[in-house]
């Protein structure tokens, strides 16, 4: 177990990228876009003066029309202001939805590479870091990254347009008076990025505390019985309790940060209207300024707020896609399953031979050999029972069979070709492994069979369900072989889903079979079908099976028993089994 | 913790009504500073137009009072802003913390038959996104609906003392727009709802392609999965566009509200500036006046929408509420000791089930003896032992303790003479210690108890958690040591042990020593030789004292074998009880069982073929 060396960065509470790092790290995935990109900038100009023009407009009302005492102009203006609304209002629907799908189609992308690249990391990293963990990665951290595109982005974008095209109209109406006015808002502005920081580190707190939360649930529903049969309801509310209510306190120290923000931004206003008050109206008496401009110059001010609000309410959003950006962007820079130097191919016709010759192998410099020197060689159409107890090595001998690990000395040959030579998916597809718990997927029982591989036909499946005597023990649930699968296959006992396992093998027909024998939960009567199921896939192929019975290992064709990683017995089960029943029970398994 | 009996029970009919009354305090703050809040807000476009008529009249004087008084409004309404922030908090993270509580509560006072009927997932569900969805709609929603009624109750008067002809011409498109609002908030509310579950199905097809990276990869699959990803998230970005185009029209349709006002305004108004009826800067204020009715509009909208969200989750959780426990808590009679158990014409069916699960089951146990039963999947074994347990409660009349009904006897009482060993070997998320001792008082966190070895001495499992980093101390769970299976059972089955007056180590700390011992198929995943060492001290410790009774429940007949009695199951019903060897003669079920596990069945009984 590795925990350390992949800390979730969501752990910590500021992050290291940046937004420019972020964006930069997508650009690639912008890029089929590009064009599309700067017509909606431009867009988002334009949007934004005719903005600032409407404003202007109610000015010139005020100064032409109301106090210039020329009602024909005010009615071509409150026209000109109507259709500029009209124009705006399509202006910003056009934007925002074309956005939307430049960002969809960018994260698209995306997704489809952490896909592509997930499915060639080799098992190591499987090994290494925890399914959850991964999952998390493709789901809920690009999930994250959709939310900057989708509320961020283009806001935060439009947002600065528009101070800047708000300062250029001010600075229009006077310079001095824009200067003056705008004299308070870098500090507020630092003040709010300030308090910002804060509310995201104890937004952060409170996220922390729903997942304690929600692992304390999880763990009550799932062990409830045990709680319930041993007297513990009591305590474990009470630990509920607390833990409840200090996810609550986390949520008012957000509240009472968040109750700060806004009135910063409003006292942002209320100070730069009342400046903008006093100096116009020094600038107005001077007739330096006309009212219409002055009316305008505090409009003008009073929407200065709400944009800067924008960007200091995305900058928290922004922060939590950096670290969801900053861990999508770690996953995709691992290394993949390299390719092949040297190509063999395998031929079409293989006949399933197999052979170890000093084969060495160790998870990691330092830690013990798991597999060391060992050579033994199973003839095609062969069964060879290996056995072990835990950790001697039987798990490794079939992850570097089906290439999943690769041998650091001696070679593996496969119909006399050295494993390291062939491809890893020509290797995978001769190879079928059954494994102790099968692994299901959602969909139907026949879907699991036939994995959604478009190479195995409908009537293959039904054979090969039929063969395995699936089709036997489904015909009593409803829906047989199209009977959905629920999550991890819950509805199927761990005697079924190995079933199904054997299905599979005989539907993709591979050369080899690799069986680990289920030891756990299962009854008499699956037991006897799984047998059947047993021998009727190892006819006609190289088996290796790991065995915990006695009874596979008796009929076996050769027996090799593991010890620390090395060879302690091999030979015929005659020879072998007198020598195993010597030894203290338990050896097998 | 009870705030029941203080503020009345919750009113499952009308929740938001009993939780307002319920934390009373924080709200009526919230409110009153809301309130507030709202009044000097609209004073600040008053102090406005007292500022531009100064500013079009040049009068400094008077312009230096309206700044002034610009000014404190403004500073009234920051200030008052803040305090309902964090009163309405304090309102609606209370109404939360008491939800989830609640939640909880029922829980783990549930049995099976609820759990059966919720799956986890939704059960989790309810206690994050439901809760919050209800807090939502009890604090920002009910506080948006208040703060758009409190601004037009007091906007409105103003507008109307300024002209009553500019307002009821300029505000004549307002009263459509919260239906607008309506409209596109379900709009959105559908769109996103599939947006929902279309990323749930891309989440739940990458999950498995992460989990299930074994097999993707043995079958050389990757092609395959990639294409059918594609799929999935094309639908998953499509569903992504219709919601931002829905939402793209939200903002616009507000803002030609408040455009269309302004137009009526300067065309219609302005004749009133120039005639002097209005001054300059009432026309200016009056404007502001009808951009702010804009959003009281759309928070009717959208407030009216998080209430009847907040509703429906509220619902879902209700359904919780209501669910009454399966065994009836209320009997308080003690059980001082055990010394028979009789189950008497046992019948017992599922709710929604044809077949009963057990149907007339009898047997006695007295103490000391050892019990076995077998029987195919499904025969009703877990079922029989969890009605021992009350689990399940069994109909009135069928099973005893000490000749009186189970179900007169508190429950708590009854379980702290029973020690069960389950089916599922389901270890906590904490020390190993804390495992083996499960609900009993612990020593000092860091040093071993004796009890703790004792146990897992017992189950031969000692040497295998002192190989780890923190032996006993060491954690369980996501974030530290896996078990196997194996390991796990022995962990359960040591953790039942640990309740068990088996030693003087053990008998002098047990806080509540049992004297039943359950095995509930627990050793399924141990090897065969370890099992038999498992059950063979155990009956050694049984035989020692003749306290301890046990009732096993196995696949395995080896298991059995020895016990003073044996139950075969078989769809409900007992096919045959009695010793080992007499059941070899009467039961064929039995005989099969024996023949198919390997078992010596003398010759003469053997069955002509063993068919299953």
């Amino acid at each position: 177990m590795n925990l350390d060396s992949e800390t979730d960065s969501s752990d910590q509470l500021t992050s290291k990228m940046g937004i420019r790092g972020l964006l930069l790290r997508l650009l690639p995935y912008f890029r089929p876009d590009l064009l599309a990109c700067l017509a909606v900038c431009l867009l988002v100009l334009t949007h934004s003066v005719i903005g600032r023009s409407v404003v202007y407009l109610f000015g010139r009302a005020i100064d032409d029309g109301i106090i210039g005492k020329n009602p024909a102009l005010l009615i071509q203006i409150a026209i000109a202001y109507f259709v500029l609304e009209i124009v705006l209002m399509n202006l910003q629907v056009g934007i925002s939805t074309w956005f939307a799908k430049i960002g969809n189609r960018v994260l698209f992308r995306l997704r489809d590479h952490l896909v592509d690249h997930v499915q060639s990391l080799p098992m190591a990293y499987f090994d290494k870091v925890a399914t959850g963990r991964i999952v998390t990665r493709l789901t809920s951290d690009t999930v994250s990254l959709t939310e900057l595109f989708n509320q961020g982005l283009l806001s935060v974008f439009s947002s600065l347009v528009s101070i800047l095209t708000i300062t250029f109209a001010m600075s229009f109406i006077s310079i001095k008076m824009t200067l003056l006015t705008l004299l308070v808002a870098p500090p507020m502005a630092f003040i709010a990025f300030k308090l910002s920081d804060k509310i995201l580190i104890a937004q952060r707190i409170a996220k922390k505390h729903v997942s304690s939360i929600n692992a304390f649930v999880a763990e009550t529903v799932a062990g409830v019985r045990v709680l319930q049969l041993f007297n513990q309801v009591k305590g474990q509310r009470e630990q509920f309790h607390s833990l409840s209510g200090e996810y609550k306190k986390a949520n008012l120290r957000a509240v009472s940060l968040y109750a700060l923000f806004y009135p910063t931004v409003s006292l942002f206003t209320a100070v730069s209207v009342a400046t903008a008050l006093y100096i116009g109206g020094a600038l107005t008496f001077d007739g330096a300024v006309t009212t219409g401009a002055m009316i305008s110059f505090i409009f003008h001010v009073k929407d200065f707020g709400d944009p800067l609000r924008n960007i200091l309410e995305k900058y928290q959003l922004f922060q939590n896609s950096i670290s969801s950006g900053e861990r999508v962007f770690a996953l995709l820079a691992e290394k993949t399953e390299p390719e092949i130097a040297g190509q063999v191919n395998l031929p079409p016709a293989l006949q399933g031979d197999i052979r170890f010759q000093n084969v060495r192998f160790r998870y990691a410099d330092g830690l013990p050999w798991a597999l060391d020197d060992v050579s033994f060689c199973v003839g095609a159409g062969k069964t060879l029972a290996v056995a072990g107890r835990t950790g001697s090595g039987k798990s490794t001998l079939i992850a570097l069979l089906q290439k999943f690990r690769d041998a650091q000395g001696g070679e593996i040959y496969l119909d006399q070709l050295p494993l390291s030579q062939i491809p890893r998916d020509q290797i995978r597809r001769r190879i079928g492994v059954v494994q102790q718990d099968v692994f299901m997927f959602r969909g139907t029982i026949r879907d699991n069979i036939g994995l959604g591989d478009p190479s195995v036909k409908i009537e293959k499946i039904e054979w090969a369900a039929n063969e395995a005597g699936l089709t036997r023990i489904l015909q009593m649930r409803p829906g047989g072989l199209n009977a959905e699968v629920e999550e991890k296959g819950a509805n199927l006992s761990i005697g079924e889903r190995q079933l199904v396992a054997f299905a599979r093998i005989l539907a993709f027909d591979p050369q080899i079979l690799v069986l680990d024998e289920a030891t756990a939960n299962i009854d008499s009567e699956t037991e006897h079908l799984l047998q059947k199921a047993a021998a009727r896939a190892r006819k006609g192929r190289t088996s290796v099976i790991i065995a915990h019975r006695l009874s596979t290992i008796s009929d076996a064709d050769l027996v090799l028993i593991l010890n620390q990683g090395k060879v302690e017995a091999i030979g015929t089960p005659k020879e072998i089994l007198p020598r195993l029943e010597a030894k203290e029970p338990g050896a097998i398994a | 913790m009870n705030q029941n009996s203080l503020n009345g029970q919750i009113n499952d009919q009308a929740p938001v009504r009993s939780y307002i009354r319920r934390f009373w305090a924080p709200f009526s703050l919230g409110t009153l500073t809301l309130a507030l809040t709202n009044l000097f807000d609209i004073l600040t476009p008053f102090a406005l137009m007292k500022a531009i008529d100064a500013i079009a009249n040049r009068q400094p004087d008077s312009l230096l009072k309206a700044i002034g008084l610009y000014l404190l409004f403004m500073l009234g309404a920051v200030s008052f802003r803040h305090q309902w922030r964090i009163h309405f908090g304090r309102f609606h993270h209370s109404v939360a913390d008491d939800l989830r509580n609640r939640l909880f509560r029922k829980y783990t006072e549930l049995g099976p038959r609820f759990f059966e009927k919720n799956p986890t997932g939704e059960l989790m569900s309810l206690m994050i996104n439901d809760v919050n969805t209800f807090r939502m709609g009890v604090g920002p929603g009910l506080l948006i609906l208040m703060d758009g009624v409190f601004l037009i109750v007091f906007i409105i008067p103003f507008m109307l003392s300024i002209s009553v002809d500019w307002t009821w011409k300029t505000l004549i498109l307002l009263p459509f727009i919260p239906f607008v609002i309506r409209f596109m908030e379900d709009r959105i509310g559908k769109a996103s709802r599939v947006n929902q579950d279309r990323l749930a199905e891309l989440s739940g097809y990458t999950q498995e392609l992460v989990s299930g990276i074994r097999v993707v990869k043995g079958f050389a699959q990757e092609p395959h999965r990639q294409k059918r990803h594609r799929e999935y998230s094309n639908l998953y970005a499509a569903s992504c566009n219709l919601v931002a185009r829905y939402d793209a029209f939200f903002e616009p349709a507000l803002q030609i509200g408040v455009a269309t006002g302004s137009v009526i305004l300067l065309a219609w108004g302005s004749a009133d500036v120039l005639s002097g009826a209005v001054t300059l800067g009432t026309f200016v204020a009056f404007h502001e006046y009808i951009k702010r009715m804009i959003w009281p509009m759309a928070a009717l909208g959208s407030g009216l929408s998080m209430l009847s969200q907040a509703r429906s989750s509220y619902n879902r959780m209700a359904e919780v509420f209501s669910a009454k426990p399966e065994v009836d808590e209320s009997a308080k009679l003690a059980v001082d000791r055990f010394d028979s158990l009789t189950v008497r014409n046992l019948n017992y069916t599922y709710p929604d089930a044809q077949m009963p699960a057990l149907s007339d089951v009898s047997f006695q146990l007295r103490k000391g003896e050892r019990v076995g039963i077998v029987g195919p999947v499904g025969s009703g074994k877990s079922t029989l032992i969890q009605i021992i347990c009350r689990i399940r409660e069994a109909p009135v009349d069928s099973v005893f303790v000490n000749g009186k009904d189970l179900r007169e006897y508190s429950i708590e009482s009854w379980r702290s003479h029973v020690a069960v060993t389950p089916q599922e070997p389901f270890l906590f998320a904490r020390t190993i210690q804390s495992n083996l001792l499960f609900g009993q008082p612990e020593g000092l966190l860091t040093t071993t108890d004796d009890r703790a070895i004792e146990v897992a001495d017992a189950v031969r499992i000692r040497a295998e958690i002192e190989r780890l980093p923190r032996a006993f101390q060491a954690w369980l769970g996501e974030k530290g040591v896996n078990l196997s299976g194996g390991q796990r059972q022995r962990m359960t089955m040591a953790r039942s042990l640990s309740r068990l007056p088996l030693t003087d180590a053990v008998q002098s700390n047990c806080a509540s020593p049992a004297s039943v011992l359950i095995l509930d198929d627990s050793l399924s995943a141990v090897d065969t030789a370890t099992e038999k060492i498992l059950l063979e001290r155990l009956e050694a410790a049984r035989k020692h004292d003749r306290q301890l009774t046990m009732i096993v429940v196995s696949h395995r007949i080896n298991a059995v074998q020895e016990s003073d009695l044996i139950l075969v199951l078989n769809n409900g019903r007992i096919e045959a009880q009695g010793r080992h060897e007499e059941l070899m003669v009467q039961s064929k079920t039995y005989r099969t069982l024996c023949l198919l596990q390997g078992l010596e069945v003398p010759r003469s009984l053997k069955p002509e073929s063993v068919s299953t």
